[in-house]
């Protein structure tokens, strides 16, 4: 079974290419609302089965990470060329200004290799729009973590690559 | 003839014909929905409820989690078609041949939720939930 630091959540926005670096946690629940569509042209008899129509889709992506300073080692900037598939980090200043109406480009990834930061198979694309963004520091030398949740914006495209 | 012990492992979902493969568990749920149909001339004080519609759904968690598999989850999610979701006793080969219980049941469902959860260092987990539409047979 495949272990869960070789899926990340990888930022295409504005020509940017990153995942998000320190991230621990990532979740992409996708839910479908139904009704039921059973009428009174249905059986009389009490007691039948209900049958069901999807009216709306919708999904969102949750992510955690440690709170970070200073240049991603595997940075845009540092990346060597010669190695493009590589990917950037998305620190948590960068997902501050990612707080808008502007969806965001998103992919879903398999990766691997050195710090699991290189681009494998992507599992699914879409745009989202970042709707929650929240930090914590605590009163000990524990980690000051931060999460986000990515509210998933016109649809979920599967990977074909 | 006795009954014979179900073991857990043995109690699998099949969906789109195919045991849904690396399962660590699974769920069916059946539920008949009541209302109280008790009158005023009703004497005992208690309800006299009726039921109304039935609904089912199925649950099946961790899932395996290859490309193809998450690939086929989200496509099938994204699909308005129904799925033929069902439970049944398994054996043979890692517990994924259909024995042909007499509590398998069947029939159309929707793909209403799917959680893709992957955690730095845990297993890559796949929850997914089909709402039954109409009978199971």
């Amino acid at each position: 079974m495949d272990k869960g630091q070789h899926i990340r959540l990888l930022i295409t926005d504005n020509s940017e290419k990153n995942v998000i670096a320190l991230a621990t946690d990532l979740t992409l629940h996708l839910s479908a609302t139904t009704e039921d569509s059973t009428t009174k042209d249905s059986s009389d008899t009490n007691g039948e089965w209900n049958e069901y129509d999807v009216t709306q889709r919708s999904g969102d992506i949750q992510f955690s990470a440690l709170v970070g300073v200073g240049t991603d080692p595997y940075s845009p900037e540092t990346t060597d060329p010669a190695a493009p598939e590589v990917i950037g980090g998305l620190s948590f200043a960068d997902w501050i200004n990612k707080m808008s109406d502007t969806p965001i480009n998103w992919k879903l990834v398999f990766v691997s290799s050195t710090n699991n930061r290189v681009i494998g198979k992507t599992i699914c694309s879409g745009q989202g729009k970042l709707s929650n963004l929240t930090a914590q520091g605590s009163a000990s030398a524990a980690n000051a973590t931060y999460s986000g949740t990515l509210n998933i914006f016109g649809g979920v495209t599967v990977g074909t690559d | 003839m006795a009954l014979t012990k179900v073991k857990g492992k043995q109690f699998r979902v099949f969906a789109a014909s195919s045991c849904v493969v690396e399962s660590q568990s699974c769920s069916i749920t059946i539920q008949g929905n009541l209302e109280d149909a008790s009158t005023q001339d009703s004497t005992s004080g208690y309800s006299e409820e009726q039921m109304t519609s039935k609904q089912w759904s199925v649950q099946v968690e961790n899932v395996d989690a290859t490309l193809a598999t998450l690939r086929g989850l989200i496509t099938r999610f994204n699909s308005d078609a129904k799925t033929t979701v069902g439970w049944d006793q398994t054996g043979g080969a890692q517990n994924r041949v259909a024995q042909n219980a007499a509590f398998a049941r069947s029939g159309q469902a929707i793909l209403n939720d799917l959680s893709i959860v992957a955690n730095n260092r845990q297993t890559v987990q796949v929850t997914c939930q089909y709402q039954g539409s109409g009978a199971i047979s």
